[in-house]
């Protein structure tokens, strides 16, 4: 069984924590995308703290001897999931800067060619 | 027909002039493009001073990346026939033109110059050698076509690839994978023989310790290409 003291420890960081996350989409330094998956595992953990009975019933289905233990369990495949995400997300970055990078370096030939063919133009004018 | 020398460069100052050189003297019909991938030596001060055509990447890419931009620009600028040619002096430019009379009287999609038809000239440490052989019966097993060099960075293709690879072309050692992509395509791909020297400057981006690791992701990298529907 987990004491009231425990759940309430709990709640009270994942209620602090899902209110940082609020903020930081608010303040647009967190992509909604991004924020969903830990929205979801925010609210689970509350769902599961404030809803003890689901809990017990949940890990005695499992066979999780200590309902905390399921808490703990789910929260690190959630967090697994999420890494998953995140380096799917770092790879997608990845390939866009380098297309970036690659671009620019076609663009930087292309302007220095054409302020060579510029300059060549004035010194003709002159 | 346009056809275009793709020079990736990473610390190449040392040769660079030279494999220019090469390419003019040797190579009729064929321009070139150098990509410098951010080196920390003076390559790219060099280039400059020698008016070399150059395409200076802001931030280092890697082989792949390198090689990539180059095939971007090929197809950007209408080219036909693009080539890999590596910026160490270990290519030798005199085959250029017979690997682009090849690819066209043949029809074929790529051309991969290879060291091991002939077995002549640089052939590599025995320890490479037998990597390569193991990739060689890989790709036989894959995918029934028997590449005799299939990490040779002496390459040629036509347009259709030339585009393939500007839009998806591996981050690092590239050459094993897109072998096999292109087969699965159904494209042609041949060998002719080449003689290859021991590079003049610079090291083998392949270092012992990293063979291991190099076999390792080639091979699975060859396994999802084949994996891959389309």
């Amino acid at each position: 069984m987990m004491t009231t003291a425990l759940r309430i420890f709990i709640a009270v960081l994942d209620i602090l924590g899902l209110l940082y996350i609020l903020q930081l989409v608010r303040k647009n330094r967190l992509d909604l995308k991004y924020a969903l998956s830990w929205l979801v595992v925010s609210i689970f953990v509350l769902i599961m703290v404030l809803f003890p009975n689901l809990m017990e019933k949940l890990a005695e289905f499992l066979g999780i001897a200590s309902p905390v233990n399921m808490i703990f369990f789910l929260g690190f495949i959630f967090s697994l999931a999420i890494i998953l995400i995140l380096t799917v997300a770092l790879s997608i970055n990845a390939g866009s800067v380098k297309r970036l990078n690659q671009k620019i370096a076609m663009l930087d030939k292309r302007v220095r060619e054409l302020e060579e063919m510029k300059m060549q133009g004035d010194k003709n004018d002159v | 027909m346009k056809k275009i020398v793709i020079i990736p460069a990473f610390n190449e100052s040392a040769s660079i002039v030279n494999t220019v050189k090469d390419i003019e003297e040797n190579s009729e019909g064929f321009d070139y493009i150098i990509i410098n991938d951010r080196s920390t030596d003076d390559t790219l001060d060099v280039c400059r001073k020698n008016h070399l055509n150059i395409l200076d990447l802001p931030l280092n890419l890697g082989i792949g990346g390198a090689v990539q931009t180059g095939y971007w620009y090929a197809y950007e600028n209408g080219y036909d026939i693009a080539v890999q040619f590596d910026g160490d002096g270990q290519h030798d430019a005199k085959y250029l033109n017979t690997m682009a009379e090849h690819l066209v009287k043949h029809n074929l999609d790529m051309v991969i110059g290879s060291r091991f038809i002939t077995n002549e000239g640089f052939q590599s440490s025995g320890a490479r050698r037998m990597g390569i052989k193991y990739f060689t019966f890989l790709i036989k097993l894959l995918t029934g076509k028997k590449i005799t060099d299939p990490t040779s960075g002496y390459r040629m293709c036509n347009r259709k690839v030339i585009k393939l690879f500007s839009n998806q072309y591996p981050k690092d050692y590239p050459e094993p994978e897109t072998v096999v992509a292109l087969i699965k395509r159904g494209l042609n791909v041949d060998e002719i023989p080449v003689v290859m020297r021991a590079r003049e400057e610079g090291v083998s981006s392949i270092s012992p310790k990293k063979s291991i690791y190099y076999m390792f992701k080639v091979t699975l990298a060859i396994l999802i290409e084949k994996s891959r529907t389309k």
